[in-house]
């Protein structure tokens, strides 16, 4: 097969939504880099200024601009990786790079190498291996997203059929778009990527914004560290997302959809990209996708390496072609989301939790929690833990639970001294607030946050300065750059962490307070807000060693 | 004039009621009124932007503050410009901008905003040292051209530059590379200047908070001795009618900024205006009248001399050939004192219509 | 122009033709460059592919010289389509019906013929062009420096005619004017047919006026202009005085500039430097430069604007009216005692009915655009809102003419001039302001990068340029800016005095010269 000029390059994105990044790609691929010539080309044809363009790809982790850069391994050097000896893989491959989690902490030390995920503790153990399926909850847990996730060939459309899927959307077209707004926000289903946000109501401001066509952008830019939850589901239950996102087209008066997936996910790129094949075939997607004059097109879009593209207005410029800053909010991107248009914007899982809340009604969703708090919430727990994995829990399950009698508590019996919450956003739990029950009021009440469900554990043996240092070095590698608290404050608060900083501990911790506290109140996006919560958490629960650090 | 009925409704601003146009910004009623909101990444001819986050302000029933030149206002919004806790925070962020840089401090002749950061600095006694850690931005001592400093050591990534560019200039010559701390304002393949799509019009330099770019014209006059003075008048290029404001030190001209109150360009100016004023003081500039000598070379002489050869030799001529032998050619550069002077001369002087000017070439 | 620049940001479809605005006025370009960034359509008319072209949605490539012809296809389609506005033709203009009888025989395939644009582009244009809520023109010299260049302004004005895109906010027929004060001399009556404000000197009444204020009454014939002028030297013309102007360098066949002025008796020149032009002069006065001197300007949107002294000026440099009012005076006129230019400038305001609501003071922030008819009148930014000058617009039935000299055997390539940003005319200013030259240090001939090879030429090597009139010596740039046949070069650089070659012809009314066409022979050398 010889390689597609130019031009054929051209022709074939020509006229179609959100082209850049899939020309990107294209040329990446193609070439093993994004070559000068086919920068100046790109920018010529889609009539970017070249700057503005060159700019745009540096903000990029994994578009590469030098020769053969595309094939150069990427080992994750993540919170989890980073414990699992990932600096000694990264040095044993030769032109390895390091790159942020890349959401395999179920499975460590990822590899990325061009296509391909390799996973392995050393460089003689590398293989390419399926993304492990989620663990079986505790005898008679009832599960929503995961309830059919362990059926085998459920990824596949007659798998999926086989299994009870698309009666979801039969059932919603079955009913006017209103109706399906009213069961969805009878379920009590909030967005489950961390803003939690009530579904209905985001989907109700878009049915009645005014600017067509519409879109529903599904959020799969999973790229918080110790989360790894969006990928069990696309990998081996896609067609529930198209579906719910199919749903919300139908809810909302879409037209159009878009999946944003985080590149360092390629196997679930091609799962995706054949579950979309037959679907389409299936007349789901398509020009008659809800009746006569009625289209549903999506597609996805992959990303190219950039954490804050999971905030959903990064995400939308990234989408578009722009420089993936975050917008100014409001307007919010129900009314000004993609190319200015309404728009919902969901995570993975709150997707896939739509069609189940259809079939079995809204009262089976919110029953599922416990207590006051409805529905479900998959965790993705990783760690100093005996069986790491993705696990839905009902809401309001008390996270000692989870740790112990889900997870078979700490890996080889040790104590876990430190979780962290939201991934890495949500800082650390320790001590006695380790007895929070898994909900957003609880946690929030310790000065943390649930977020997208990530949750690592660190038992005894670990440095709690060093991964408030490596997550604060992430959070500054991350920060876009736009605003002048999360910019300055990650970079300086790293600094403080890694032996920087006044001497004198008073001063120190003054500084890492004002800091934090300027970052928390004055950051434009959650970013630069949650950033300051290692620290802040660090300074509540591991006072002493926070002194030994600064007396160096 | 009463604009009261330009309003459309009204906002509590620090306990008293103001009215509002809708569509305004919570910073640009704020501004009306005179609250002095500390901004660095505002430049009022730009999209609000809402990097800086000085411009904040407490908004009731909002958890944070929010960043008053992105926030619309909204019927019933009640705001606070001033408390301790904005001004806590303004400070830290001083604070902050200030520990990434090498200097606070820069010549004003380096641009019209150079000293804005400056000045804020001074406003909210920021200048502690603390925060102190690696400076951001790489600065380009190999960029060679002649007008355009990009002393990135100085850049806070407030973005002025970048936004100019793009929105007064429509050039997009300037972009942001890299992301976070490691961030650095860039051209093309981060070149040279003058192979992007720059055309040097200076705007990147006037909109400079922080003097990170520079005039590097008038920083050459850096040491004429004296106060700057500024006179306002127009560019002498084309014919788009620039306002400017010329800088001098001691009678001499030492630079130029764009005046952004200036009726046909609010602000804009291009290379020529820019940069282009130092014919004024070139040596070949003509100090003395000459006239043709008897060696058919041009002489040096005093005013009384030539004008009275210039006026015999028009009289002669007019009274040897007629008035219909002396033809008058007005300039389209010199001012309108000079064209009508000329005209009047010619008809006044001769009585006929034997005037023209350079418009035709 | 008939709208303020400040309209530039506000059509939905922007022609632009014969204007390269980016480089020659750039500061109005930027709000071109808005106007498309907020969605405007941008159409470009140009025969190079100016950097205005690169921006463009729709780019007219056409021959030089042709621009008529391409004006005559655009009506055709305006026409043919449906797209005329009835009523403004009918309220506002006559000759209309005329008129479009007459472009029905310029079919786009006829255009196509002359121009060498695709007849397709040229339908698009009109289309976009005459589907316009807010349709605005641009032009510049490349329309006015050619034998038929009131014709084509004509043309533009007929497409605004017939498309009722005039007198509103966001349209009109808006020449960008290239000097500081080109629009300002004309206000000022430095015009062989127009006193002050464009009173024709053919009217007794004027006559009177100005006689009454000068002591003398002026011939009520019209003089000649400056083209005619420097042709009658020698003859009838036998005294000069010239002020800031390089004749020699700017205008069209040096050597016969050169020799006219040679052959006066009598040369007084009034300038800054010691030009090409000056050092032909018995007599030199130097002149007060821009910051030296206060006074009054008009720029491109009639806007009057105060110029002010910041420096001194050099040694005994005097203000040009200062200079003037003194050989007056010295010749024994009456009435030429001034004592400052706020005088002079409030005696022209006494006089210019364009100018009666202005004087010194009032013009203190360069608010008024003129006609400023009376005190207290807000000025007028926007012309013929209500009605034409004279009343109704009137349709002319324009026919393409070629140019005066078209290619040969002898002299096959079009050579067309013009400015380069960074350069300013003759380089009297530019070339003596530092660092300038580090943007544009020389001259160089534009050539197309096929020709560069089919012609032997080297990119950055020599070349011989030819016309019938002389031949000058030129570095090579190979460029896709020129489109094959066609090269261009700017006057600006005196090493390289294009303007030896051009001077082919001049326009019948204007006496403005082609200096836009000129058949040129092109070899290594």
């Amino acid at each position: 097969m010889t390689n597609p000029t130019d031009s054929e390059l051209f022709e074939t994105w020509r006229g179609r939504s959100a082209p850049l990044l899939p020309l990107l790609h294209a040329f990446h691929e193609r070439d093993g880099y994004l070559s000068e010539a086919a920068l100046r080309a790109v920018a010529a044809e889609l009539r970017i200024p070249i700057a503005d363009l060159f700019g745009t790809v540096t903000f990029y982790h994994h578009f590469s601009r030098e020769r053969d850069g595309r094939a150069r391994p990427r080992v994750c050097v993540g919170p989890i990786c980073a414990g699992r000896g990932a600096t000694v893989l990264l040095a044993e491959l030769e032109g390895a790079e390091a790159m942020p989690c890349p959401g395999r902490c179920d499975d460590p030390i990822p590899v990325l190498q061009g296509d391909r995920v390799l996973c392995g503790t050393s460089a003689g153990e590398l293989e390419e291996r399926p993304s492990p399926l989620p663990p079986v909850p505790p005898d008679g847990t009832e599960e929503c997203v995961f309830a059919h996730i362990r059926t085998p060939e459920r990824a596949s459309i007659a798998g999926y059929g086989a299994s009870g899927g698309y009666r979801g959307l039969a059932a919603a077209r079955e009913d006017r778009p209103e109706a399906v707004l009213d069961r969805i926000d009878a379920s009590g289903l909030a967005g489950r990527g961390g803003a939690g946000f009530p579904t209905g109501r985001k989907w109700r401001a878009v049915a009645e914004a005014s600017g067509d066509p519409k879109s529903i952008v599904c959020n799969a830019d999973e790229g918080e560290p110790g989360c790894f939850k969006d990928r069990a589901l696309m990998d081996y239950d896609p067609h529930a997302i198209i579906e719910g996102m199919l749903i919300a087209g139908y809810a909302t008066g879409a037209a159009r959809g878009f999946i944003y997936l985080r590149y360092e996910y390629p196997e679930t790129l091609r799962i995706l990209e054949s579950a979309l094949d037959e679907a389409r075939d299936a007349g789901w997607i398509g020009p008659e996708a809800f009746g006569p004059d009625r289209p549903f097109e999506l597609e996805v879009r992959r990303g190219a390496g950039a954490y804050i593209c999971g905030e959903e207005t990064s995400l939308l410029n990234s989408l578009e072609g722009k420089h993936p800053f975050p917008r100014n909010r409001p307007p919010f991107p129900v009314t000004h989301g993609y190319e200015d248009l309404p728009t919902a914007v969901n995570n993975v899982e709150t997707l896939a939790s739509v069609p189940p809340i259809l079939v079995n009604g809204a009262d089976w969703y919110r029953d599922l929690g416990m207590g006051e708090h409805a529905g479900t919430k998959v965790i993705s727990l990783s760690g100093d833990i005996a069986r790491p994995g993705n696990y839905e829990v009902p809401m309001g399950l008390p996270l000692r639970a989870l740790l112990d009698d889900w997870a078979g508590g700490g890996a080889g019996g040790r104590e876990i001294q430190a979780v962290t919450m939201a991934g890495l956003s949500g800082g650390f739990l320790a001590g006695d607030d380790l007895d929070v029950t898994l909900d957003e009021p609880t946690i929030r009440s310790k000065g943390s946050f649930l977020g997208a469900g990530g949750i690592m554990a660190f038992d005894a043996s670990r440095d709690m300065v060093d991964v408030a240092r490596a997550a604060m070095e992430f959070f500054a590698e991350e920060s876009c750059g736009k605003c002048f608290p999360c910019r300055i404050g990650t970079q300086r608060l790293t600094e403080r962490l890694d032996g920087g900083g006044p001497a004198e501990l008073r001063e120190w911790i003054d500084e890492v307070n004002d800091l934090g506290r300027t970052m928390k109140e004055t950051s434009a996006c959650g970013l630069g807000q949650a950033a300051p919560l290692i620290t802040e958490s660090l300074l509540r629960y591991f006072p002493d060693a926070v002194t030994r650090h600064v007396a160096g | 004039m009463d604009e009261r009925n330009d309003f459309d409704f009204e906002i509590t601003l620090d306990g008293e009621q103001v009215p509002v146009r809708r569509g305004e910004t919570v910073y640009e009623v704020s501004e009306r009124h005179r609250k002095e909101i500390p901004t660095l990444c505002y430049d009022p001819r730009l999209e609000s932007f809402g990097a800086c986050r000085l411009c904040i302000v407490e908004v009731e029933g909002a958890r944070n503050p929010v960043a008053s030149c992105t926030t619309r206002a909204e019927p019933g919004m009640r705001i606070t410009t001033r408390s301790a806790r904005l001004d806590m925070h303004r400070r830290v962020l001083m604070e902050m901008v200030a520990s990434e840089n090498r200097d606070l401090d820069v010549d004003p002749l380096s641009g019209y905003a150079s000293g804005e950061m400056a000045t804020l600095l001074d406003r909210y006694e920021a200048r502690t040292g603390r925060f102190s850690g690696r400076r951001s931005g790489t600065s380009r001592p190999d960029d060679d051209n002649p007008f355009i400093l990009r002393d990135y050591d100085n850049c806070i990534s407030c973005y002025r530059c970048v936004r100019v560019c793009a929105e007064q200039e429509g050039d997009y010559a300037i972009s942001i590379m890299n992301r976070g701390f490691e961030t650095q304002i860039t051209t093309e393949f981060g070149g040279l200047l003058k192979d992007s799509a720059c055309t040097f019009c200076g705007q990147c330099i006037q909109t400079c908070p922080t003097g990170a770019l520079g005039d590097l014209k008038a920083l050459a006059n850096a040491n004429v001795a004296g106060e700057t003075e500024k006179t306002r008048t127009v560019c002498t290029y084309c014919g788009v009618g620039c306002s400017v404001d010329v800088m001098t030190r001691d009678d001499k001209i030492v630079g130029v900024l764009p005046a952004m109150d200036g009726p046909a360009n609010k602000g804009a100016l291009c290379v020529k205006g820019q940069f282009a004023f130092d014919f004024v003081s070139h040596p070949d500039r003509l100090s003395q009248p000459l006239v043709r000598g008897e060696d058919g070379e041009l002489h040096a002489t005093d005013w009384d001399t030539a004008l009275d050869r210039a006026a015999t030799g028009f009289k002669t001529t007019a009274e040897t050939h007629g008035r219909h032998s002396i033809y008058g050619i007005a300039s389209g550069r010199a001012p309108h004192e000079a064209a009508y002077m000329m005209q009047r001369f010619i008809r006044g002087g001769f009585g006929t219509n034997q005037i023209d000017n350079c418009s035709r070439a | 122009m008939s709208n303020p620049l400040e309209d530039m940001e506000k059509p939905d479809v922007i022609f632009c033709i014969g204007t390269n605005m980016t480089e020659c006025h750039p500061v109005a370009a930027t709000r071109i460059k808005r106007a498309v960034a907020k969605g405007a359509k941008l159409i470009v008319a140009d025969p190079r592919r100016i950097p205005l072209a690169e921006m463009a949605d729709l780019y007219l490539p056409l021959r030089v010289g042709s621009d008529a012809s391409l004006l005559l296809g655009m009506a055709h389609v305006i026409a043919r389509d449906g797209l005329v506005n009835e009523s403004f033709v009918r309220d506002r203009t006559t000759e209309g019906e005329a008129f479009l009888e007459h472009v029905a025989e310029y079919p786009p395939e006829w255009a196509e013929s002359i121009t060498g644009v695709d007849a397709k582009l040229i339908e698009r244009a009109a289309q976009w062009y005459g589907s316009a809520e807010r349709g605005a023109i641009y032009y510049t010299l490349g329309i006015t420096e050619h034998i038929c260049g009131v014709d084509n302004v004509q043309s533009l004005c007929n497409l605004a005619l017939m498309t009722g895109n005039i007198g509103r906010e966001g349209t009109g027929i808006n020449p960008m004017r290239g000097q500081n004060n080109i629009q300002g001399a004309g206000d000022c009556g430095a015009l062989p047919n127009n006193y002050p404000g464009f009173q024709s000197v053919l009217e007794p009444e004027h006559q009177a006026k100005f006689a009454a204020a000068y002591g003398r009454e002026t011939d009520l014939e019209k003089g000649p202009t400056k083209v005619q002028a420097l042709d009658m030297c020698g003859d009838r013309i036998r005294a000069m005085i010239i002020d800031g102007e390089n004749t020699v360098v700017t205008d069209p066949d040096r050597a016969h500039c050169e020799h006219a002025l040679g052959s006066l008796d009598h040369l007084v020149v009034i300038d800054i430097f010691l030009t090409e032009t000056a050092k032909l002069a018995d007599v030199v006065l130097p002149a007060t430069a821009w910051a030296e001197t206060d006074g009054v300007c008009t720029n491109t949107e009639r806007r009057v604007q105060r110029l002010r002294a910041a420096v001194s000026p050099p040694g005994e440099a005097k203000p040009d009216w200062w200079i003037v009012s003194q050989i007056a005076q010295r010749m024994g006129l009456e009435g030429f005692a001034f004592d400052s230019a706020k005088q002079v400038f409030n005696e022209l305001c006494g006089l210019s009915q364009i100018y009666a609501g202005l004087d010194w003071d009032r013009i203190e922030d360069g608010a008024y655009q003129w006609p400023v008819p009376e005190k207290g009148h807000p000025g007028t930014p926007v012309l013929h809102q209500e009605e034409f000058e004279n009343g109704r617009g009137i349709f002319q039935l324009i026919r393409y003419r070629d140019p005066a000299e078209t290619i040969s055997a002898e002299y096959p390539v079009w050579l067309t001039t013009g400015r380069r940003l960074a350069s300013y005319h003759t380089r009297t200013q530019t070339g003596r302001s530092a660092g300038i030259d580090y943007l544009l240090a020389e001259e160089r001939l534009e050539v197309n990068p096929a020709d560069v090879s089919a012609w032997g030429l080297e990119d950055g090597g020599w070349a011989t340029l030819s016309s019938p009139r002389g031949s000058v010596r030129v570095k090579v740039e190979s460029t896709d800016r020129s489109p094959q046949g066609t090269v261009f070069a700017s006057f600006s650089f005196n090493d390289v005095p294009v303007n030896f070659l051009t001077g082919g012809g001049y326009d019948p009314v204007t006496h403005t010269a082609e200096l836009k066409v000129c058949p040129v022979r092109v070899e290594p050398a």
